[in-house]
């Protein structure tokens, strides 16, 4: 298990919280504890970055890593 | 020839001067909204001196608009937005030469629009026009400026540029599919600080001169996001690779047949749009019914007979309706499309059932004409 960071924007940070620390190996399965956790946040799209570098699949969490979770803004 | 007194300053500039200026004289840029974004898009690269500039909106002026979107005053309330801005912008700088498209940006006049301008900008409000326009600059190889905004946060990306390592990036591989209707609120429904488009606009234009004109680092395949209640901002990279869904369009063709309001989930498969100016013919056709999904203390009402259910209470009272054309109306189209799902599975095919497109929002700017 590692513990990391977790960093949250617009709507996703009204649902998660201030920024906190989460304990996972890989990011599915923080993804699943986060969903256990906020049931709210199921159906949103949501892109996650690990130390600023946006994933496209399962990925591996070290201790202290910062993750990030955004969702996309429509507003103009 | 232009006058180089006007651009003293930046012909001064060290790392920028007259080369940087011929080339934002000769530069072709859209700028798609002229909303909160567009509004300081257009104002720095009208006084920049950009040479062409496109401006393409189909919206009015309202009084909501006037706290952020700072071309307008209170006497162009209710005039087209694209007319405004540029009699606002012909009067900085005369020297720009301007083509307004008073119309929305669809799918079968992007390729033409677009086509003439060398970098594009989204100011847009919606994510079905983000997404096609993503689209459509990625067919055309355009280089595209995204910028967006919540509350209190912005994002600005550069996609449609091939980085040193010869990668490119579009919104889709940031967000590959549209999220559900509603579950992203847009200005109209979160709220947004005045200033916030005023930033992220600002950062637009910033990256737009840094194309044209190859000063500096400009965030291609990079994300910014920027917090402007603690100041936090971070650059993310954004992972290029190659798109593969088959629901996207790839050739212009395709696009041109793409239904971007079907895409997003704005239009749903036998649920009609109803346009504010057919809206009171459709409400007076025989067995209609009106209803209102908005609070009871949501203003203003509609004129003509309606019943109020708040979309939370809508499926336990679905037995108030006794109309075979039902209309379902809200603030903006968001929850009355929400609202028209759940009873057209509920009364089944039935039933007719439609909703008012944009809400009544849209229905009273069309009624001030």
């Amino acid at each position: 298990m590692s513990t990391v960071k977790i960093i949250s924007f617009g709507r996703l940070k009204e649902i998660l919280g201030p920024d906190f620390e989460a304990e996972a190996e890989n990011t599915d399965q923080l993804l699943n504890k986060l969903n256990e956790k906020f049931p709210q946040l199921k159906d949103l799209k949501l892109r996650i970055a690990v130390n600023q570098k946006i994933i496209s699949e399962n990925t591996a969490l070290q201790n202290n890593d910062v993750v990030a979770l955004m969702p996309p803004y429509s507003g103009g | 020839m232009w006058n180089t007194e006007r651009y003293d300053r930046h012909i001064k500039l060290q790392g920028f001067g007259i080369e940087a200026q011929y080339k934002l004289a000769s530069a072709k840029i859209l700028v798609i909204g002229a909303g909160g974004l567009g509004c300081p898009v257009l104002q720095y690269l009208t006084a920049a001196g950009v040479g062409n500039i496109g401006i393409v909106d189909d919206d009015r002026v309202s009084l909501s608009n006037l706290h952020r979107q700072i071309l307008y005053n209170s006497d162009d309330i209710g005039k087209l937005k694209t007319k405004a801005a540029f009699e606002r912008l012909n009067a900085m700088n005369p020297e720009v030469h301007f083509k307004i498209f008073s119309e929305r940006i669809i799918s079968q006049n992007a390729v033409n629009i677009v086509s003439e301008y060398d970098v594009i900008v989204d100011c847009t409000d919606n994510f079905a026009t983000r997404y096609l326009l993503d689209d459509v600059c990625r067919i055309l190889e355009k280089p595209l400026i995204f910028g967006a905004i919540y509350q209190y946060e912005g994002q600005i990306a550069v996609f449609n540029i091939r980085n040193k390592e010869g990668f490119t990036t579009h919104y889709r591989n940031l967000f590959p599919e549209p999220p559900n209707p509603g579950e992203v609120p847009d200005c109209n429904e979160a709220g947004v600080l005045g200033v916030l488009p005023g930033v992220i606009g600002t950062l637009q234009a910033t990256e737009a001169i840094k194309l044209v004109t190859g000063i500096g680092e400009p965030l291609i395949n990079k994300l910014m996001t920027i917090d402007i209640l603690s100041y936090q901002t971070a650059v993310f990279e954004i992972p290029s690779f190659n798109l593969t869904d088959e629901s996207i369009p790839y050739s212009i063709e395709e696009f041109e047949n793409m239904n971007y309001q079907l895409h997003c989930g704005i239009e749903f498969a036998g649920i009609k749009n109803i346009s504010p100016s057919e809206f009171k013919e459709a409400a007076k056709l025989p067995d209609t019914i009106v209803i209102d999904v908005r609070k009871p203390e949501e203003q203003p009402k509609v004129d003509v007979p309606y019943i109020s259910i708040p979309l939370s209470q809508l499926k336990e009272n679905v037995s108030q309706i006794n109309n075979r054309n039902v209309i379902v109306v809200c603030q903006s189209g968001k929850r009355s499309l929400s609202g028209a799902k759940i009873l057209q599975e509920i009364l089944g095919p039935e039933y007719s059932i439609s909703h008012l497109e944009g809400g009544i929002n849209h229905l009273n700017k069309e009624t001030h004409e």
